[in-house]
């Protein structure tokens, strides 16, 4: 039978603790880091009431930099085709000010980084719920985003809409 | 001797009615997160059959055995356990399945579809499903199919039936 001192005990539990600290850190830290970027776009993309020209420019500027310079995106019928950042700046200040309120919801991440992990690919379920005129309109999308890891953090390379339900061609 | 109202919270022997307590809330999370969810119909896709806003009972075990039938309501899986698609099953692996003038055929012939109440008008040319893929759509045919969530789905997204 092994015995062990109090003291020991102590100590080994101190370090299967920061073992686990550490791993926890090290381990899922892009993972943390892409889902964080994620939530804080979608709060800045989010609008809960008019807006000063000032604060909507500024939050423009802080939409475009979560992306790349170069990003691809497919989000039809909203926004397609490949955009520069300074474009997106100017795409995310005018679809803002269409609407008078914004809200978006993410759900059911599932978030597959490559082996290198330079990339990674995050699928969720997205809900957008605008108000244009007074009137409430809303949507709901699969939305696959591709990130890179670059030198200013997890950045998205391109945005697409995918469905589970696939539309057959010409329909 | 315990007083009424102890005995009444806690039972003649707390120790058993913790681990009473500890079992069902086991059983219950089990049962709610791997044989049944409730979900709130959120759109109008599934009207008239299944009202908007109702709530329904999804049997997430009812298609592990057995694969969907024709008319049978089946909950779609994009991506996790949170949001869920709601359609009927019309065409089956191998079939051949399109639309004229409202009219649902399967393999060319016309089929019956019992629990519409307008069969609109929608057209699709013929498509069709390659193996573990199925053909679904929503009961409100009023919406015009480009409006409409209407499509092929693989047998893995398919993530159970309606219970209630």
């Amino acid at each position: 039978m092994v015995m062990v001192s109090p003291r020991n005990l102590i100590v080994i539990i101190l370090a299967v603790a920061l073992t686990a600290v550490l791993a926890f850190y090290f381990i899922g830290r892009d993972e943390r880091q892409i889902l964080r970027r994620q939530r804080d776009l979608v709060e800045r993309l989010s609008k809960s009431g008019p807006e000063k020209e000032i604060g909507a420019l500024t939050r423009a500027q802080e939409i475009s930099s979560f992306f790349n310079d170069e990003v691809v995106l497919d989000l039809k019928p909203y926004l397609s085709g490949a955009h520069g950042r300074r474009d997106l700046a100017g795409l995310a200040y005018h679809f803002r000010g269409m609407v008078e309120e914004l809200s978006i919801e993410m759900a059911d991440h599932k978030l597959t980084i490559a082996p290198d992990r330079r990339t990674a690919v995050l699928v969720a379920v997205a809900r957008a719920k605008a108000k244009y005129s007074g009137e409430w309109d809303q949507d709901l999308r699969e939305v696959e985003m591709r990130w890179a890891k670059t030198e200013k953090g997890w950045l998205i390379s391109s945005a697409s809409f995918t469905s589970a339900i696939k539309r057959p061609e010409g329909l | 001797m315990n007083p009424a109202w102890k005995r009444i919270i806690a039972g003649s022997s707390i120790r058993t009615t913790l681990l009473r307590a500890a079992l069902l809330a086991v059983i219950t999370w089990l049962l709610f997160t791997q044989v049944l969810t409730v979900c709130r119909l959120d759109g109008a896709s599934m009207e008239p059959t299944m009202k908007n806003r109702s709530v329904r009972i999804v049997n997430l075990l009812k298609y592990k055995k057995n694969d969907p039938a024709r008319g049978d309501v089946v909950v779609i899986s994009p991506a996790g356990r949170r949001v869920y698609y709601l359609k009927r099953i019309l065409g089956l692996p191998g079939e051949t399945v399109g639309f004229n003038a409202g009219q649902f055929t399967v393999n060319g012939q016309p089929q019956e579809e019992p629990y519409l109440t307008d069969r609109g008008d929608w057209n699709m040319e013929p498509a069709v499903l390659e193996a573990d893929k199925y053909f679904v759509a929503g009961d409100n045919r009023a919406v015009p199919i480009e409006r409409h969530l209407i499509g092929i789905v693989s047998r893995e997204k398919i993530a159970g039936g309606l219970l209630w």
